[in-house]
């Protein structure tokens, strides 16, 4: 579903995504784990197409964004930290809105079905500004699954979110994963990504030092928990691994 | 609201699906669907208008913001009426002088714009992760629109000027909708021409970007000497300054109709001759339609603007194509050029941190603030920001004082009479008061979305205030305070006077920006955001600030004449002084305190507006 080829990306004077090579078949949830400043929301933004990559070849559901990037907006749906909402919107509207743009017919039962999984229906008339970080959090979530995507890119997605939230957004993914589609969570909660991914990648300074199922991380990093893998391929500059 | 919702949903509905996954919901994959974006815009443009709207009538409701909001109401009305009965009973011009001063008009600014541009830090409008970027320009649309819808964002405002206009120009017209749509074509064609230069100029390489730097100079330094030539045979020598302010105005009249200025606005000719009711002469478009008819041949003038207007339009799309793959290409190119086996910054290097701390006048700050007591230490915090800004883009900074105190001093030029010395005052007056506040827009303005970071500071409303209009007030009294020395070293006033003008330009300053920051924290606004409202209180600000201007003298001269009247002629001077000094100095103080009860009564939350 998704193959990414030696992808680096460069900012005026900083190398920020140095050489990424990922391969994520369908049905996987793989979590993007690393330091600040590792280069994992440059890497998501290369594969939503919002940003062009300086080099290297991405190519998701067998679209490339470069040349092919409405393909791939539509079947691709980001959801960045604190994501901007158009804020003289009211959430209905916002939905509403969202819908017309990827032209999908009949949302109206779907965005309230959303809306009540995420605990937003009785916000429905509020203005989008006027919402709380967490529930902006969840109506940006809530409108990248409106868009039926077959690709999410979770960036950071819990942060602000309630325990309730959290909850339901881990679960939402995994339905989401369950229908043959992929997701890539970024986050800095190990723990959570132990629990809910199926493969993590572990980046440090634009490179991915590990990228495999959790299961066989003891073989790379001769430890079960993601926590130590992560410190021992993020401090002691373990060659990079691809299981 | 819901039944209103799903009703337009419903309307606007796309066509139908051409593939399904067995989703229960189905996409149109429809490629490049204008007619889908055309139906998002216009209902996002719709939900925006009545949500300002709202906030319009709210701002109506407020104790707060009343005032304000009548003033604009009351600007707006005055304008009208005396558009109507005042302004437009001045003496009609011809119609094809109006067209030349349309058309050269726009050249001239597009020339100021470009240099603007060149000499400015241009951002790509994609690198900040806004709501447009995130779910328009990520969304599956093709980036043509994307571009096109951006570029149609100046549209209400060029609507609003070109009405403007057309209060003060009807009579000079046989058409007012002709008139209207004239200009208003010619000025959503200069937007678009401005939105390709800065395309273009955002994916130039360093050097190429230097020597467009220099280039555009160069045509503006020559257009200004012609300027300045042109009044200087004009006017006789040792004329009164009013000559010289009328001749430049004439001056720049002539340049407009020049040849070579009418040969750059041959993009707007089309939208200028529709503007004054004549078809297009003397081109082959209009003698191919005389043959076919008087009415073919008008026609042809509104047909040969929209397809000038359509032109611009393609070019910001194909300006915008060529401008990422030209960024695509040279960050290729840096990329292949890093040496590999060197290190790879990936991070601000530390030579890069203590580059921008440096600087001579964020030392100053801190010296000055290691001199003052601890209590003034937030306020010189405050400072210290400005001051490492104000170093950052020092280049535009002294650019944008060093023009116009040419300008305030160029009368010393012709004789160093008392007339020149009073045009040098009005000078630094009306420089301090129009253009020191958009230099330096280093205040609250700049602050806008990180209102709650400052809310949030342990630094209370007086210190953050005073912190934040302290570098720009003093930066503007170092521009008075150096012309007025250059100038009195030439003309040697007395001294009584030029004490007074030393002790009351300060006050000046201050009044002047602590009354944009608190007209600023009462109606806030993006900086570069357009619209309506934005023409509206643009204008609104200059009404004030000419009013200031033309009033404050006549106060003076007024004050002078009572105390010549009722004082005896040993303490009259004295009197004059200090009376207006002081005066003037209450009022800064007064302005400051509003500008503190502003602050306080921020709410940034409620007040800040959504992004444009």
């Amino acid at each position: 579903m998704i193959r990414v080829k030696h992808l680096r990306k460069l900012y005026d004077d900083c190398l920020a995504v140095q050489d990424v090579s990922l391969e994520i078949q369908s049905g996987t949830v793989c979590g993007l784990v690393g330091k600040n400043g590792a280069g994992k929301t440059s890497t998501l933004r290369c594969l939503a197409g919002l940003i062009p990559p300086t080099d290297g070849q991405i190519e998701m559901a067998g679209f490339c964004p470069q040349s092919d990037p409405v393909s791939v907006k539509r079947l691709v749906a980001y959801v960045p930290d604190d994501p901007p909402l158009f804020d003289d919107l009211t959430v209905g509207q916002h939905l509403d809105f969202i819908a017309q743009l990827y032209g999908i017919r009949d949302h109206r039962c779907t965005a309230f079905a959303l809306l009540e999984r995420f605990e937003l229906t009785r916000k429905y008339d509020a203005m989008t500004n006027s919402l709380s970080r967490g529930m902006r959090q969840k109506l940006a979530i809530a409108c990248a699954y409106l868009t039926q995507p077959r690709i999410l890119l979770l960036d950071e997605p819990l942060t602000g979110l309630d325990p309730p939230g959290i909850r339901c957004l881990l679960d939402s993914v995994r339905d989401f994963v369950r229908q043959g589609h992929v997701a890539i969570i970024s986050s800095h909660l190990l723990a959570m990504i132990q629990d809910v991914c199926d493969e993590v990648c572990i980046m440090n300074e634009g490179s991915v030092h590990y990228h495999g199922p959790l299961k066989r991380l003891p073989e790379a990093f001769g430890t079960h928990t993601l926590e130590d893998a992560f410190f021992a391929a993020t401090e002691s500059m373990t060659p990079s691994a691809v299981g | 609201m819901r039944s209103r919702a799903a009703k337009r949903s419903s309307a606007a509905s796309p066509r139908e699906a051409t593939r399904t996954d067995g989703n229960p919901i189905t996409k149109a994959w429809a490629q490049d669907d204008f007619h889908l974006l055309l139906g998002c815009c216009a209902s996002l443009g719709w939900d925006r208008l009545l949500a300002k709207l709202q906030r319009f009538r709210a701002r109506m409701g407020s104790r707060r913001t009343v005032a304000g909001s009548f003033a604009i109401v009351a600007f707006v009305a005055s304008y009208l009426v005396m558009g109507v009965l005042v302004l437009s009973h001045h003496q009609t011009s011809d119609p094809m002088r109006l067209r030349a001063y349309l058309t050269g008009g726009l050249v001239l600014y597009l020339v100021f714009h470009a240099v603007r541009q060149s000499w400015s830090q241009l951002e790509d409008p994609d690198s900040e992760l806004s709501a447009e970027t995130l779910w328009i320009g990520g969304g599956p649309i093709d980036r043509r629109y994307v571009v096109l819808r951006r570029a149609l964002a100046s549209t209400p405002a060029c609507a609003t000027k070109a009405g403007l206009l057309c209060v003060i120009l009807f009579r000079n017209v046989p058409s007012v909708f002709n008139l209207f749509l004239g200009v208003f074509i010619a000025f959503l064609t200069l937007e678009w021409c401005r939105v390709a230069i800065s395309n273009v100029l955002q994916a130039m390489s360093v050097r190429d970007r230097k020597t467009l730097q220099w280039a555009t100079t160069l045509m503006a330094a020559a257009i200004t000497t012609q300027l300045l030539y042109q009044v200087w045979v004009t006017t006789p020598p040792k004329a009164d300054p009013i000559h010289y302010a009328v001749n430049t105005l004439s001056a720049i009249g002539t340049l407009t109709e020049s040849p070579s200025v009418q040969w750059l606005g041959i993009p707007f000719h089309a939208a200028a001759q529709m503007a004054i009711g004549r078809c297009l002469e003397h081109t082959w478009v209009t003698g191919v339609a005389l043959h076919l008819g008087t009415f073919t041949a008008r026609l042809m003038t509104p047909v040969v603007s929209l397809a000038v207007l359509g032109l611009s339009g393609w070019g910001v799309i194909a300006t915008d194509k060529w401008a990422r793959r030209r960024r695509f290409e040279i960050e290729k190119s840096r990329l292949d050029s890093i040496d590999l086996r060197t290190q790879i910054p990936t991070n601000a290097s530390v030579t890069s941190l203590t580059s921008s701390a440096a600087g001579l006048l964020p030392r100053m700050v801190q010296f000055a603030s290691s001199m003052l007591p601890q209590s003034c230490s937030p306020a010189m915090a405050v400072m210290w920001r400005q001051a490492v800004c104000v170093q950052r883009y020092r280049v535009n900074v002294v650019a944008s004082f060093a023009i116009p105190m040419v300008l305030s001093l160029s009368p010393l030029a012709t004789d160093l009479g008392n007339k020149q010395w009073l045009f040098v005052i009005g000078g630094i007056a009306l420089s301090s008061l129009l253009l020191a506040p958009p230099a330096l827009q280093i205040d609250f303005r700049r602050d806008l979305r990180r209102m709650l970071l400052l809310r949030g500071m342990p630094v209370s409303t007086t210190s953050l205030a005073i912190g934040m209009l302290s570098l720009p007030v003093a930066l503007t009294t170092l521009f008075q305070w150096t012309t007025l020395t250059i100038a009195a070293a030439m003309v040697r006033p007395e001294a009584v006077t030029l004490t007074w003008l030393f002790l009351s330009f300060p006050a000046l300053s201050i009044v002047t920006f602590a009354l944009e920051n608190a007209l600023f924290l009462t109606f806030p606004h993006h900086i570069g955001a357009q619209g309506i409202f934005m023409v509206i209180r643009a204008k609104g600000m200059f009404l004030w600030k000419g009013s200031l201007l033309m009033v404050c003298p006549l106060l003076v001269v007024l004050y002078k004449g009572l105390s010549q009247a009722m004082l005896p002629n040993a303490i009259q001077d004295a009197a004059m002084v200090l009376g207006t000094v002081a005066t003037a100095w209450i009022l800064a103080i007064m302005s400051v305190a509003w500008l503190i009860r502003c602050w306080a009564r921020f709410d940034p939350l409620r007040d800040t507006p959504a992004p444009t």
